[in-house]
């Protein structure tokens, strides 16, 4: 009953390599040492968050991704972020308030993956967006206390 | 497949709307290809019985818009409504477990999207894929406890005679004959 074919093995291979490499591993570590973010590089289709386990993961994002309900919300504002992504980086804000920002890796001309930044809150949140947060919350069946 | 389901158009990927349904997300992209391998879009007119208590259960369904209602037999005179189902929620549980028949009738109450999952063939990938078994198990289960907590609560109703037993909305139902 499968529709169109999945994104080829190859190139999830290739970024299961890129991602074990050496020079990524160091990139990363850096990258995430001087900014507090986590950095991620993922295949075409990934279907959790990009960021889940890492040191630099934020929590709230770790909360979202125990309840399928929300990560579903997360995982569909990240998904039109790399629907939207062309040969460009391309930025979403999720539901929740946070930013998003997928960077295409090109082998020739093909997109083979994303380098992911994100889980970002870029302002303090004022209490209409602490209001919209707990709706989408409770959308979600999870109960907002205070 | 009963004459009565809808195939619908996909709009995006099925593997797609099936890794990013709020009762799916979460699953391992092998997880995600064994589901979408038995996973098909369908849609449901207003009125349409989805299925029928005592008939076989050999699939569910996740709703992707719409509402759908749970009633309890029509034995005991007028069907009474046990839940009512939307937007992002498992339709269907009697697939998992013997004696595989349903236990309640599903009725669209609005023009519903759903996703339609053969549990024939998920039941082979679950004896198969213990990781796709426990995840589907972990994501039913308060489904399924909700379901029956809201089936003693209308039982509770009934006998204590706080419950008015209102007749389900009519539908012409003979069109979808």
């Amino acid at each position: 009953m499968a529709d169109t074919p999945a994104v080829p093995d190859s190139s999830k291979q290739l970024i299961d390599t890129l991602r074990r490499s050496r020079l990524f591993r160091d990139y990363e570590r850096v990258f995430s040492e001087a900014t507090g973010l986590a950095l991620a590089i993922r295949p075409l289709e990934f279907w959790q968050l990009a960021h889940h386990g890492k040191k630099h993961e934020n929590p709230f994002c770790a909360l979202l991704a125990e309840n399928p309900a929300t990560l579903s919300v997360c995982l569909r504002a990240h998904q039109d972020m790399i629907d939207h992504t062309g040969v460009l980086p391309h930025t979403v804000t999720c539901p929740f308030g946070l930013t998003e920002t997928a960077v295409p890796i090109k082998l020739g001309e093909q997109i083979v993956g994303y380098l992911r930044i994100g889980q970002v809150l870029r302002h303090i949140p004022a209490k209409m967006n602490t209001t919209k947060v707990s709706r989408e919350l409770q959308r979600c069946g999870v109960r907002v206390y205070g | 497949m009963k004459a009565e389901i809808e195939i619908e158009p996909a709009i995006e990927p099925m593997r797609t709307r099936v890794a990013l349904h709020p009762f799916l997300a979460g699953m391992n992209r092998s997880q995600v290809a064994l589901l979408t391998d038995c996973a098909m879009a369908v849609h449901f007119e207003k009125g349409q019985i989805i299925f029928r208590e005592g008939e076989m259960a050999n699939r569910f369904y996740l709703i992707e818009t719409g509402k759908v209602v749970l009633e309890s037999s029509e034995r005991l005179g007028n069907p009474v409504i046990i839940d009512t189902i939307g937007r992002g929620n498992l339709l269907g549980w009697s697939w998992m477990f013997p004696p595989y028949t349903w236990r309640l009738t599903a009725r669209a109450v609005e023009p519903t999207s759903a996703i339609f999952f053969y549990g024939t063939i998920l039941r082979e990938y679950c004896e198969r894929d213990c990781s796709l078994r426990y995840e589907l198990f972990k994501r039913m289960a308060p489904v399924m406890i909700k379901r029956m907590q809201a089936a003693r609560l209308k039982m509770l109703g009934i006998q204590s005679g706080v419950e008015v037993l209102k007749p389900s909305p009519v539908v012409d139902l003979s069109e979808y004959d």
